[in-house]
């Protein structure tokens, strides 16, 4: 491996720190479950490189397994998006607060 | 080379992932989403696990965003009906919130080491359904229950309800 493995898992730290502020920062639901897919995608890439450091195919499933998740993870958390909208016509968030005393 | 392709996927993933959160229009959220996981998946291809790679491309570029660019042409929200940003304080707390995640997982991953490259076969469809089919096939199993109940979930949620119209 010609690149360093310590550069790829720097990689994906940032990767997921920026998925992390991105998810805090906006209030777009859309926007917050791609943050969730970006996050998803540095754990997946931390378990690629370990993969190769170590031989180990048994990650490669892993991610394989991840990606899974991430799918359905984004068909029903479009759909509550859906029904979010549906109900009160807007993307932002902070527009249910139903509960909020 | 190897570092000259490391860098150009490194910088998409991170220019484009970035971006996502930057764009007020959803549709080029979407779009540099995009951009970053190609980036991501050259990494995979790098890495010699080529078939994952491949699905990165296949089913997150293909698939996942396309369901939401599909999602997001339905509701067609313009970006100005958002109301104002977050408040400003909120966002250094993110920002704080980032840097100590960031202080902290760096911490963790100082433990990997390269080791001997793998063998020729690693990677390649052929070796990964021989593990996947042998030692790993009950989560095999248990993910087709997964995706059939987020199908339902899926359908029933989006579907419309009695009450509205």
């Amino acid at each position: 491996m010609p690149v360093p493995a310590s550069w790829y898992v720097s990689l994906s730290v940032l990767l997921f720190v920026i998925g992390t502020v991105g998810v805090l920062v906006s209030r777009n639901a859309i926007v917050m479950l791609m943050g969730i897919e970006v996050m998803l995608n540095a754990g997946n890439l931390v378990l690629v490189v370990g993969a190769r450091t170590w031989g180990l195919e048994d990650a490669l499933i892993y991610t394989f397994l991840v990606m899974t998740v991430a799918a359905a993870e984004a068909a029903v958390g479009l759909a509550l998006v859906i029904a979010m909208f549906r109900r009160t016509k807007s993307l932002d968030l902070d527009s249910l607060k139903t509960l909020s005393g | 080379m190897h570092t000259f392709v490391f860098f150009v996927a490194a910088g998409m993933a991170l220019v484009g992932s970035t971006l996502v959160f930057v764009f007020r229009n959803t549709v080029y959220s979407v779009v540099s989403l995009i951009t970053a996981l190609t980036g991501v998946a050259v990494l995979f291809f790098q890495l010699d696990a080529a078939f994952i790679g491949a699905l990165q491309i296949i089913l997150y570029a293909g698939a996942i965003l396309v369901l939401f660019l599909f999602v997001v042409m339905l509701l067609n929200v313009h970006s100005d009906e958002m109301g104002p940003d977050r408040r400003k304080f909120q966002k250094v707390l993110a920002m704080v919130v980032g840097a100590v995640l960031f202080g902290y997982l760096m911490t963790l991953g100082g433990a990997l080491r390269s080791a001997d490259p793998p063998t020729s076969e690693f990677g390649s469809a052929r070796s990964l359904a021989e593990v996947f089919f042998s030692r790993h096939v009950l989560a095999f199993e248990l993910t087709s229950f997964l995706l059939l109940a987020a199908m339902i979930g899926a359908v029933l949620l989006a579907r419309r309800g009695e009450g509205d119209a």
